[in-house]
């Protein structure tokens, strides 16, 4: 007979751990399906055990992800690290792969917890060897203790941005310069929504102690910066931007940049569960309820993959879920659900109040309204340019899908996870078009590349499941 | 208001395109009204194959009619080059079947005999490579395969750019393109057929519907029962990998970017696209057993796609009862009839009638079909 | 570009990059052990023969496919390192293990 979980959780981020930790405690037999081996999702990744000798570089909220692994190991939940999910079907049969061997599982409830990506912004140069994100950087530190060696640009827009930049002030990292690309349009724009914002956690005072301390360290951080370029042959030589009026040229082997943070679709997507264009976050997210509740039965969603609302909120959005679960599945009932959940709702109530002005201040438009050259390239692996997508837009392609068909863009192994985005924007303004209305790249599973002679020898576990052929 | 054309071409698809290219072509002021950028889309899932052997088991016409499209293919691929700067990629460089065993072998050669035993024109002209041969020209083939059927008339192309080409040609030749448009009513007024797409009327001298499995619910709406259904075909593309397969065979192909493609199902599951775990499992273990050497090239994407498959498999081509001038058109081999759609079908239906060569693929040859 | 906070400890191993042995945490990914050890870049694309290093390091962007103990196509970012691992820079589409093709399109 093939396995069968009773509550199957993917990401072994925040959302996840508090999701299967709760639903242990419940009664509900709850695994943790990660392709990480170890807990924590890349918010704290390698919590139990961190490279760095020195725990203040990565601060305080670093830290809290150490409760929520310890509350998860205590549970009696289980973990299965290094295991890639690379299918979901409508039946709730899964995919699973690890050491090189493939297996379908089914479970009664499943809850997608597999947290966020950083947008894809495409700029000149930006896929020269020597220009990654801001994110990339921060993994590289915290599972790694590995740190830019001849200093490093920061550049884009956002909270991450800031939090970097401390980070490798702590770590001794010689910051050449922070390029901010907020517009100082969007301060004033964002101005109404700072009460609420002061009502929610600490964010506003964190930011602002992450600026003193990037300051302090004596680093160059320049405001209203635009049109960035990452110029060089080979590899990035340098860094040239806008601000005051002039262009400035940068010398350096390494930049990174942020955009902010979108929902990790991918597999929501893959499934064909209704998703819903967040025009404020910028980005798509599945439609939810309030417990994570998809438009497929028994697959829920929780965390920043469901929208961004942080990683503390991800914990307590995965409890609600947990809840819900042990509802479905008869362990609790709803008024036992909803008294739990209470304190759970009012942390997300009080808690998403620094959105508002989080979301205007660090709104993405500005950088996605520059007007891309023809020649930039917006899908990194199949190597398509702006002017090419125009040029099939010109022809009369009505969305994102056709756009693949035409020129391979979304066709590579990241799947669109990268220019998807960008394409249907590209689309939308040749049309005329919303982004709700030119709709969004289906990736298609195997959302992880796996061997044929993985998927060969899924046949054993295939046949005991009569059940998954019906997906 | 009430726009008028001289053809109007209901679906944006390999077929539908295709047609309305050879239409322009003819001197007919042609629109094309397709859906939006979802929709049942067979032309995205295609495998690319231009092919003849094994075509035309029990449909004598269908061989000859196969055979002069693989004939116009060449020029056809030229042309649209030209034209357009997109290159189809076509190439007629042979196919291989290859047989996995004795049993599998001999079914093989049962459908070409019977295709021969009855064709009207030189019907498929093949080798048999028994497995000494066929390691000479492919060493790298897996122990259980037997033995291949060679055919040289068979190839293929790559099926998305010749679906960008054809909708460049049609732009650049001024075809008109309307797309999330769906058919809502279908009429007549004199001797021009009325379509009406939401708000939207047209007006036509010409009708043709090739909407694929959208034909069903259009035919739907004048009371045609079309018969046909979809047909699922799962596919598997690996990631790129360099050139390793000189030649192609009808289940295993490596595209001129590096990728190599795995196909197909056929699979009788009603409207459902799905990819299903235990289906790309078979596709993969065929294509291990095929080429062992590939068990490690990671697979990129699955896809499962619905054919619009009239019963028999064999095209619907027929005059459109009830409406003036009106036509239907459907066929699961849009990629290897494009050349035929392209200039002997359009040709037809420009001159307004089918003529007694087609008469092989009216509805009429289906007892199920009815006027409601 | 890159180096590590860490010093060496009885805990590393031993990996090939490009033919040159090197010691790294065997906590490391390799493209986290790829990035300290400056080797520019990790791939070079199949379209273009363009190079491309780690983007995301998180599984997302795979702009760090390299030929990882023979198997082209590999994340990088996504594998633990091992002892006696060999990595290699992977030059275009990457080569089918257990096949001798010709030269191959960017090599």
């Amino acid at each position: 007979m093939a396995e069968h979980f009773e509550f199957a959780v993917i990401g072994a981020g925040p959302a996840g751990l508090a999701a299967a930790a709760l639903a242990a405690q419940t009664g509900v037999a709850a695994v943790v399906l990660d392709e990480q081996p170890t807990l924590g999702g890349q918010i704290y990744r390698s919590i139990e055990q961190s490279p760095l000798s020195d725990s203040n570089i990565l601060g305080d909220d670093y830290r809290i992800g150490e409760g929520l692994v310890w509350a998860f190991r205590a549970s009696g939940a289980r973990h299965l690290g290094g295991t890639d999910v690379w299918m979901v079907g409508t039946d709730r049969g899964i995919g699973l792969a690890s050491d090189g061997k493939a297996r379908i599982v089914t479970a009664d409830r499943i809850l997608i917890a597999v947290g966020s990506q950083e947008r894809a912004v495409p700029f000149p140069g930006w896929t020269l060897p020597g220009v990654m994100t801001a994110g990339a950087g921060q993994i590289l530190l915290k599972s790694a203790a590995v740190v830019p060696s001849d200093g490093v640009v920061l550049a884009g827009t956002g909270p991450l941005l800031f939090l970097i930049a401390a980070q490798y002030v702590r770590a001794g990292v010689s910051l050449k310069a922070v390029l901010d690309m907020t517009p100082r349009a969007n301060y004033v724009r964002a101005a109404p929504y700072l009460p609420a914002a002061l009502t929610a956690g600490n964010y506003i005072g964190k930011g602002l102690s992450y600026m003193r301390e990037i300051r302090k360290a004596g680093v160059a951080v320049t405001g209203a910066v635009r049109d960035l370029r990452a110029v060089g042959g080979e590899r990035l030589e340098a860094v040239t931007y806008s601000a005051a009026g002039r262009r400035h040229r940068i010398d350096t082997g390494l930049l990174m940049v942020h955009f902010g943070v979108i929902p990790n679709t991918s597999l929501s997507r893959s499934i064909g569960i209704d998703h819903e264009w967040d025009a404020r976050q910028v980005c798509w997210r599945p439609r939810t309820d309030e417990w994570g509740n998809t438009s497929v039965d028994g697959i829920a969603v929780a965390g920043d993959c469901a929208g961004i609302w942080g990683a503390q909120a991800a914990a307590h959005a995965g409890r609600l879920a947990a809840l819900e679960a042990a509802r479905a599945l008869g362990r609790i009932d709803t008024a036992e659900r909803d008294g739990q959940a209470a304190p759970d709702r009012a942390f997300l109530r009080r808690d998403r109040r620094v959105r508002p002005f989080l979301e205007v201040l660090y709104s993405p438009e500005s950088c996605l309204d520059a007007e891309l050259e023809d020649d930039v390239l917006v899908c990194r692996c199949e190597e398509i340019t702006a002017g090419q997508v125009r040029q099939a837009a010109q022809l009369g392609c009505m969305g994102p899908n056709q756009v693949k068909a035409f020129l391979r863009a979304g066709m590579g192994p990241c799947q669109g996870r990268q220019c998807g985005d960008t394409v249907a924007r590209l689309t939308a303004r040749a049309g005329g078009k919303s982004m709700a209305e030119v709709g969004f790249l289906r990736p298609r599973p195997p959302i992880k590349p796996i061997s044929i002679e993985t998927l060969a020898k899924i046949e054993e576990a295939a046949a005991a499941m009569p059940d998954i052929e019906q997906a | 208001m009430v726009q008028g054309f001289d053809a109007l071409v209901v679906g944006g698809g390999l077929t539908g395109i295709a047609v309305a290219c050879g239409l322009l072509e003819r001197g007919l002021d042609t629109a094309v009204l397709d859906e939006g950028d979802v929709a049942f889309r067979a032309s995205r899932g295609t495998f690319g194959l231009v092919w003849l052997s094994g075509k035309g088991d029990g449909m004598p016409h269908y061989v000859d009619w196969t055979r002069l499209s693989t004939e116009l293919w060449p020029e056809f691929a030229a042309h649209l080059q030209e034209l357009t700067g997109v290159d189809t990629e076509y190439a007629k460089c042979g196919g291989l079947y290859y047989c996995l065993g004795d049993t599998h072998f001999a079914e093989r050669m049962g459908v070409l005999e019977r295709i021969n035993a009855v064709a009207e024109g030189p019907g498929v002209i093949y080798e048999v490579w028994d497995r000494p041969q066929l390691l000479k020209q492919m060493p790298m083939v897996g122990p259980d395969v037997t033995a291949a059927i060679y055919c040289a008339d068979d190839g293929d192309c790559n099926p998305l750019r010749l679906l960008h080409a054809l909708h460049k040609a049609f732009k650049m030749r001024g075809g008109v393109y309307l797309q999330n448009r769906k058919v809502t009513a279908l009429g007549s007024q004199g001797a021009r057929t009325v379509v009406t797409a939401g708000q939207e009327k047209f007006q036509c001298d010409r009708l043709v519907l090739a909407a694929g499995l959208g034909n069903i619910q259009i035919g739907a709406l004048i009371g045609l029962t079309v018969p046909m259904a979809p047909s699922r075909g799962q596919i598997l593309v690996s990631q790129r990998v360099a050139p390793v397969l000189p030649m192609l065979s009808h289940v295993i192909r490596q595209t001129s970017e590096g990728s190599i493609m795995f196909g197909d199902s056929f699979e009788d599951v009603g409207f459902d696209a799905t990819v299903t775990p235990n289906v790309i499992g078979d596709i993969a273990r065929n294509a291990v057993r095929t080429y062992p050497f590939l068990k490690s090239v990671r697979i990129v994407r699955a896809w499962g796609c619905l054919r619009p498959m009239p019963h028999d498999r064999y095209p619907i081509y027929d005059a459109i009862p009830d409406l003036p001038n009106a036509f239907i058109v459907n066929s699961h081999s849009g990629v290897t009839l494009a050349a035929v759609h392209v200039n002997a079908l359009a040709a037809k239906i420009a001159d307004g009638d089918l003529g007694p060569d087609l008469a092989c693929y009216r509805m009429g040859r289906f007892d199920v079909q009815k006027i409601a | 570009m890159f180096k590590r906070l860490r010093e060496p400890d009885s805990e590393w191993v031993t990996i090939e990059i490009d033919g040159e042995s090197r010691r790294v945490p065997k906590d490391e990914t390799v493209a986290a052990a790829v990035l300290a050890d400056r080797i520019g870049h990790c791939r070079t694309t199949p379209v273009s023969g363009a190079p491309r290093a780690p983007y995301c390091l998180m599984g997302v962007c795979f702009e760090c496919l390299m030929e990882i103990d023979g198997i082209p196509n590999r994340q990088a970012c996504m594998v633990p390192v091992a002892e006696g691992m060999v990595i290699r820079r992977q030059n275009g589409a990457g080569s089918v293990v257990g096949l001798q093709v010709g030269t191959e399109k960017d090599g």
